[in-house]
């Protein structure tokens, strides 16, 4: 592009050489020599202008739209080049953005509170009895919040439920019941209306505030609900307020929040734990400080409570590390994987154009020797490479969106469910920045290079391609050895997923519906409405096709990691704990058969365990083993309180051990009583039924059948028990899958790697090979050199990156489970896998070696 | 011996102080002027030339307008401007203090 600039340097130039040709004429000169002499020592009039342009300030925008036009020109006549190209930038650049945005969410942007740094989770260390972090009961954050002097504010919450009736379809909502400083502990506000007080705390005033979810749901936003009531269970509950959309706290299927109000017993009560307790530090404390300060704090209610407190010290958790759990460790490494794999992809392009480069010689030379300088031979090379990733990188943001919806599952429970779904500006600046980086930096190698050759092409023929050779042998070096740390971190967690799977459950997860009927209290007040009501469904239920057994029972295993209750075995042989506790499940006479569970010793409950009859108990192996060992425990007392008073069960069977608590923690003493046998505060509202057929298909008639016995009792969580399962390894499932994408992508992308810089040695020594072939050479000779190389490359990237992994996989260590982050296996076999890749990648260009046909190949030249 | 080439640096300076001493010129003659001054020892590569005259128009030392020159062609002229002339101050006084010091590092009784 000319512009008016060059015309009046133009100008200026003819003008100096036409004063050199007078003065050069004035020296006595012949009009021809003169003017030949002057023009010598102008030097290349083009190369001045080009020097000249390029000092000009604004000469490179000029510059840079003519290498963008060229670049797209060359581009056009190598389709096949540029299509593979840019796919490739595509899935790099589309997977680095998706993880980034789960990484911006969950990592890098602050949670939704006023000075989110500042707040804490404050959990019972009960560490002997097998909970590192408790939930507290509520006499001691009655204590904590009398004693400490770290706190600005230190609130509760507890869980809660309601059935929502007269308004709609009746629904089960799930609630929080909160201290009346829950919101300002936080700092946060409602959209509309007001919180509660702490006079309505106390009170036990019926108000609620409900969630911006439950809000848009079921009232459509209608602002006016501030101030109507709901009938939560039965009874009229005032709004007072609605919470804005951000607003999550540690769940984010939470639709209301009602006071909690401790009864004055309940304040005082330490021995059931089911307390949140969150607080904000004072200013200046540090986290350490306050630990500190717990823990003395609750060696004073050790010395105070000994009956209840010895085994209780306290450990306060930043809120986001406790939010975050593994999520932190994953998510990292998910980076750094999606990095490698766009790394890869770099340097296979930066292989590529290395090659290009190479067949592009002769078209470089008449450049240079047309005036074209070095720099500006770079800015080419460069802006090639960078209209690639920009075409590319835009595809890649494309197709972001999809890959986003898969991250949904690593999204952990404390925050917004939509928190990924937005493809906001941070995102595009981010796949803006990656397109750009990685177009530098796949196409600086080869820029450099060619710009090198360029100034050195004229002199030798033959050197300049043992530089790039080189280059694009540390490439594919490179290339396996990520592609090796990547398999061998998708291995250990697929081997984690192995383990995770062959644990015994110790029941049949297989074949089983499970939903749940949340009765509420004020509807069926006495357990017999209840028993009524469970029975009038089960027998339904029993009678539908395929059929085989149906139960109802209060936690359904991998539902809860707690609910234990303290118990006293008379005349048990060994008491390993001060304050001995069992997991308590209870349910009706089918739940353990219904279960699938393996009877030990004794037997399981069955229909003689009925109100009346003598008090039974099944425990599980562990509790048998720990607490009766050497002796059968079948027929032995169980009592669930110090009091003598209390109620005396008899032990009628052991089982195996269900995995009640999830795959991978600790089993605990467990318990399992018949419902019609207890008290009136007793409920089992989850519903299991074992079937042939697909569990899936039993929900509609069961949701009839429930809607025949009492037409106002919703229905939630329904779902087949394999998939409650699958939700307690879901986001590691996640992690493998997403791992095991990366991973095999950087295998391909390593392989067309190998592929491409061998297919390149053979077609250039087509005549070498020819000519040895001609003087003799077999042509296994000439195929064991060709795969020799491959090879070499191979082990080499494969060493190197087996000594990465060995030092580097410790960091998924938190991850993995009944695998070593070592894992000889894994590592040997991810390295055969690698081998037997890169052989068949290598195996094509050595075949076509082996079949050069020596003359043709020595006419070539 | 050989001509040498102007070093990079100095050359700014070489056409500060030519423009300085004669006035508006054009720059086959500031080329001509700092070839005769050094005795045709230096050689001014044209290729650098211009490129030098365009950064110290860009910096503000110099400007530039089209004229005739003394054998009746149309030239582009260039002279000092008022900055120019600061600066040819400045870089001859930190030329001459680097060179003295540069003469005591070289002179054989001082080392």
């Amino acid at each position: 592009m000319r512009t008016p600039r060059d015309d009046d340097f133009g100008a200026e130039l003819r003008s100096h050489l036409q004063s050199h040709i007078d003065d050069n004429v004035q020296a006595g000169m012949t009009p021809d020599e003169a003017r030949r002499q002057a023009l010598l020592a102008l030097g290349g009039v083009a190369q001045t202008v080009e020097r000249v342009r390029d000092t000009r300030s604004l000469a490179w925008l000029d510059d840079a739209w003519q290498d963008v036009k060229y670049s797209v020109r060359t581009l056009r006549k190598a389709p096949a080049f540029a299509a593979v190209a840019i796919v490739t930038l595509a899935l790099g650049i589309g997977a680095n953005t998706a993880i980034f945005s789960a990484v911006d969410a969950i990592l890098i942007r602050p949670l939704p509170y006023s000075q989110p740094d500042r707040l804490v989770m404050v959990w019972e260390d009960a560490t002997a009895a097998g909970f590192p972090r408790n939930t507290p009961a509520p006499g001691n954050y009655t204590e904590w919040t009398r004693l400490n002097r770290v706190f600005t504010g230190i609130a509760a919450t507890a869980s809660g439920s309601a059935n929502v009736t007269g308004d709609g379809t009746p629904e089960q909502l799930n609630g929080r019941r909160v201290t009346s400083n829950f919101f300002s502990v936080l700092g946060v506000q409602p959209v509309v209306g007001r919180t509660f007080t702490e006079q309505e705390d106390r009170d036990g005033a019926r108000v609620v505030v409900i969630s911006h979810g439950l809000w848009l749901r079921r009232y459509a936003g209608d602002t006016s609900i501030v101030g109507r009531t709901l009938q939560l269970n039965g009874n009229a509950w005032q709004v007072v307020g609605v919470m804005p959309r951000s607003f999550v706290f540690r769940r984010n299927d939470i639709d209301y929040w009602t006071p909690i109000h401790f009864s004055p017993a309940q304040a005082a009560q330490r021995r059931s734990h089911y307390l949140n307790v969150v607080a904000r530090l004072k200013p200046g404390v540090t986290i350490a400080a306050a630990d500190a300060e717990m823990r003395r704090v609750s060696t004073l209610l050790q010395q105070q409570y000994p009956d209840t407190n010895v085994r209780v010290t306290t450990t306060v958790v930043p809120l986001k590390d406790d939010l975050l759990g593994n999520t932190r460790v994953e998510l990292l490494v998910l980076m750094g994987a999606a990095a490698a794999v766009l790394l890869i992809a770099c340097a296979n392009l930066a292989s590529l154009l290395l090659s290009r480069a190479a067949s592009r010689r002769s078209d470089l030379a008449v450049r240079t020797a047309l005036g074209a300088t070095r720099a500006r031979l770079v800015r080419q090379a460069l802006a090639e490479g960078l209209v690639l990733s920009a075409i590319g990188g835009g595809l890649g943001t494309a197709i972001a969106p999809l890959a986003i919806s898969l991250l949904a599952r690593l999204t952990p429970r404390g925050f917004p469910d939509n928190a990924l779904s937005i493809l906001d500006l941070r995102l595009l600046i981010f796949a803006l920045v990656a397109s750009v980086v990685s177009g530098v930096i796949f196409s600086i190698l080869p820029a450099w290079q060619t710009a090198w050759r360029a100034s050195v092409e004229r002199g030798s023929r033959t050197t300049a391609g043992v530089d790039a050779r080189r280059t694009r042998d540390v490439l594919v070096v490179f290339q396996v050895a990520a592609a090796l740390v990547l398999l061998v971190g998708a291995g250990l967690l697929l081997r984690t997923l192995g383990q995770l799977r062959a644990i015994d459950l110790g029941f049949k997860a297989d074949g089983v519906l499970t939903m749940k009927t949340a009765l509420a209290p004020t509807r069926y007040r006495e357990l017999a409405q209840r028993l009524e009501f469970y029975n009038r469904v089960l027998d339904e239920v029993r009678r539908l096709p395929g059929v085989d057994s149906a139960a109802y029972g209060s936690y359904l295993p991998f539902m809860s990691q707690g609910n234990t209750n303290f118990f006293q075995i008379e005349g048990a042989t060994a008491s390993p704990d001060a304050d001995p506790d069992a997991l308590r499940r209870v349910g009706t006479t089918d739940y353990l058969r219904t279960l699938g569970a393996h009877v030990v010793e004794g037997r399981l409950l069955d229909s003689r365990d009925v109100a009346g009859a003598p008090l039974a108990v099944v425990v599980n192996e562990t509790m048998a083993r720990r607490y009766l060992p050497g002796t059968t425990a079948v027929g032995h007392h169980v009592r669930f309180d110090v009091r003598p008073e209390t109620p005396v069960f008899t032990i009628v069977g052991v089982v195996k051990d269900v995995r009640e608590r999830g795959y991978a923690l600790a089993m605990k003493p467990a318990v399992y009583l018949s419902l019609a046998q207890l008290g009136n505060g007793e409920f089992a509202d989850s519903l299991v039924v074992r079937t042939s057929r697909d569990p899936l298909s039993l929900a509609a008639p069961i949701q009839r059948i429930v809607a025949a016995v009492d037409p106002e009792q919703p229905i939630s969580a329904v779902q087949s028990l394999d998939d409650l399962l699958d939700l307690d390894i879901a986001d590691r499932q996640q992690q493998m899958a997403l791992l095991a994408m990366f991973a095999s992508l950087a295998l391909f992308l390593a392989s067309i790697g190998l592929y491409g810089l061998l297919s390149h040695l053979v077609a250039q020594r087509t005549r070498e090979i020819g000519v040895r072939i001609a003087l003799g050479a077999s042509r296994g000779a000439v195929v064991r050199s060709v795969l020799g190389r491959g090879v070499a490359l191979t082990a080499i990237g494969l060493s190197a990156g087996l000594v990465i992994s060995w030092i580097g996989a410790r960091a998924l260590q938190g991850l993995l489970y009944g695998v070593s982050a070592t894992d000889p296996v894994t590592f040997a076999s991810v390295a055969a896998l690698l081998s037997l890749i890169s052989f068949v990648a290598c195996y094509g260009p050595a075949r076509r070696a082996a079949l050069v046909d020596p003359i043709v190949a020595l006419r070539a030249e | 011996m050989g001509k040498t080439d102007v070093w990079q640096g100095t050359l700014a300076l070489m056409i500060l102080k030519t423009l300085e001493t004669l006035g508006p010129q054009h720059g086959y003659g500031i080329a001509r002027r700092i070839e005769q001054t050094s005795g045709h020892k230096l050689l001014v590569n044209y290729g650098t030339l211009y490129p030098a005259l365009l950064k110290l128009e860009q910096e503000g030392y110099i400007k530039s307008s089209w004229g005739i020159s003394d054998n009746n062609r149309k030239a582009k002229f260039y002279q000092l401007t008022r900055a120019g002339r600061k600066q040819v101050e400045r870089e001859a006084r930190e030329w001459n203090e680097t060179t003295a010091i540069l003469a005591k590092f070289l002179s054989p009784d001082e080392a």
